[in-house]
């Protein structure tokens, strides 16, 4: 490569790169929302599709038994089994979906003051490092930025981003998101943060507080971000010195995030803006 | 017959779609297979750092609207690291059959860096040292297991789509 072929393609990186970082600016100043928007609206059906084709596959290795089972089968058996298969997965499927809904439905009974609103999972983020999901509803069945999501387990996350019909969803497993709670038993509260081996850690527990192994987690409501007395995990065990001001509890989510495929969105639910609050005369 | 700008968006768009819907419940002790990345390498590698970095930036953008992150976020990651890898191109190494596992594994690593970085610049809180240990790195590793295998189809997208008077 001679160096002006070498001085070209410098150039040609520096282009793309100012144009990144324009994107990244022109996000920053909300302008692209007409953009995800239109983009959110293509996609999501799409993504919907995909994610209920494969809904049943979990890992790996499940996928690659199923394969073979059905392969073997296949060969055995020939048509009138496949058909029958195919058939038993169907009502496998109406089964876990079935179980799925009368969960929620049990949830809603429970709760006759939530409004809720069913919503399929159909996206997870890609890039690895963050904990977001992407559901199926968005601002046109009134959803919002920053209503709590949750399944009839627990606490899921919040809404931070919507389009017309799908939704983005920052999990409290995330290491920036936090959750103000209390210990069911002792009252104490503390504050929930995301790690990012998907546990969760509560900091901020006055060192006089009984903390133990097996208590409850659940929402405090301070703050006005979440309802109260939604279940958040159950603690695992204690870390707590003597040189340190506070103690903290790992915590093991309620919800198995790994197999999220439907959630509910608590739409009666309204955050409390309190900068805007601050802000008002 | 080079392949056009409008022709790699459908392409790149569906691998991040796969990536989003699909790759995300396929894990492995963790790990999790950052497709777009392998091919974005891959084609940096085949057609050198012009052609790489338009598919890094298309790539990267595709992966941003399906991403809660900021939009260019990935865009510039990608981008930059499509350069990187095109690097590779210029070494002697290039021949060995294992040389895009190989860079697939560095390539990882520098791309979830740069984006940590990126995103820790943006005031988002990260672990770093959970987050390159237990997410970085056995994706690096997922992704060199798996390259030899996108890079094939990469390879005879390549050849099928070479201009005429560079076949030999």
């Amino acid at each position: 490569m001679t160096r002006m072929q070498r001085g070209g393609t410098l150039l040609f990186l520096l282009l793309f790169v100012s144009l990144a970082v324009v994107t990244l600016v022109l996000d920053r100043a909300n302008r692209l929302q007409p953009a995800k928007d239109l983009v959110a609206q293509v996609t999501a059906p799409i993504q919907g599709v995909l994610a209920a084709a494969t809904r049943r596959v979990t890992d790996l290795r499940e996928f690659f038994i199923d394969v073979e089972e059905c392969r073997a089968k296949n060969e055995d058996l020939q048509l009138l089994v496949d058909q029958l298969i195919i058939e038993n997965v169907r009502l496998r499927e109406a089964e876990i979906e079935n179980v799925n809904l009368r969960a929620q439905l049990n949830f809603k009974q429970a709760n006759p003051s939530f409004k809720l609103l069913s919503a399929q999972v159909i996206g997870r983020d890609p890039s690895n490092l963050a904990g977001y999901l992407i559901i199926d509803r968005g601002r046109e069945e009134g959803v919002a930025v920053g209503m709590p999501v949750l399944t009839d387990r627990g606490l899921v996350g919040r809404v931070t981003e919507t389009a017309p019909h799908s939704s983005k969803i920052l999990l409290i497993t995330d290491p920036s998101s936090s959750v103000n709670a209390l210990i069911q038993e002792s009252r104490a509260t503390g504050v929930v943060q995301g790690s990012v081996v998907q546990g969760l850690v509560m900091r901020y527990i006055q060192q006089t507080e009984e903390v133990k192994p097996g208590d409850l987690v659940l929402t405090s409501g301070l703050g006005g971000n979440f309802p109260t007395r939604l279940i958040v995990g159950q603690v695992t065990s204690v870390v707590k010195k003597d040189v340190e001001l506070f103690q903290q509890a790992q915590i093991r989510p309620s919800v198995d995030f790994g197999r999220l495929e439907m959630v509910m969105v608590l739409t009666s639910f309204h955050p409390i803006d309190s900068e805007a609050e601050q802000q008002a005369p | 017959m080079l392949i056009k700008t409008y022709a790699v968006i459908p392409l790149l768009a569906s691998v991040a779609l796969v990536q989003s819907s699909l790759l995300f419940r396929f894990s492995l002790w963790g790990a999790r297979l950052h497709l777009m990345l392998l091919v974005v390498v891959s084609w940096s590698l085949l057609r050198g750092a012009r052609e790489g970095i338009v598919w890094g930036f298309l790539g990267g953008l595709a992966l941003d609207f399906l991403s809660g992150l900021p939009l260019g976020v990935c865009t510039l990651t990608l981008t930059i690291t499509a350069y990187m890898a095109s690097l590779g191109q210029l070494t002697v190494y290039r021949t060995s059959p294992l040389f895009p596992a190989g860079l697939a594994l560095a390539s990882s690593i520098f791309h979830d860096g740069l984006l940590m970085l990126l995103l820790s610049l943006a005031g988002y809180a990260l672990a770093w040292a959970d987050l390159l240990l237990r997410v970085a790195l056995p994706s690096a590793l997922l992704g060199a297991l798996m390259m030899p295998l996108v890079y094939r189809v990469l390879l005879r997208l390549h050849l099928r789509t070479l201009p005429e008077d560079l076949k030999l």
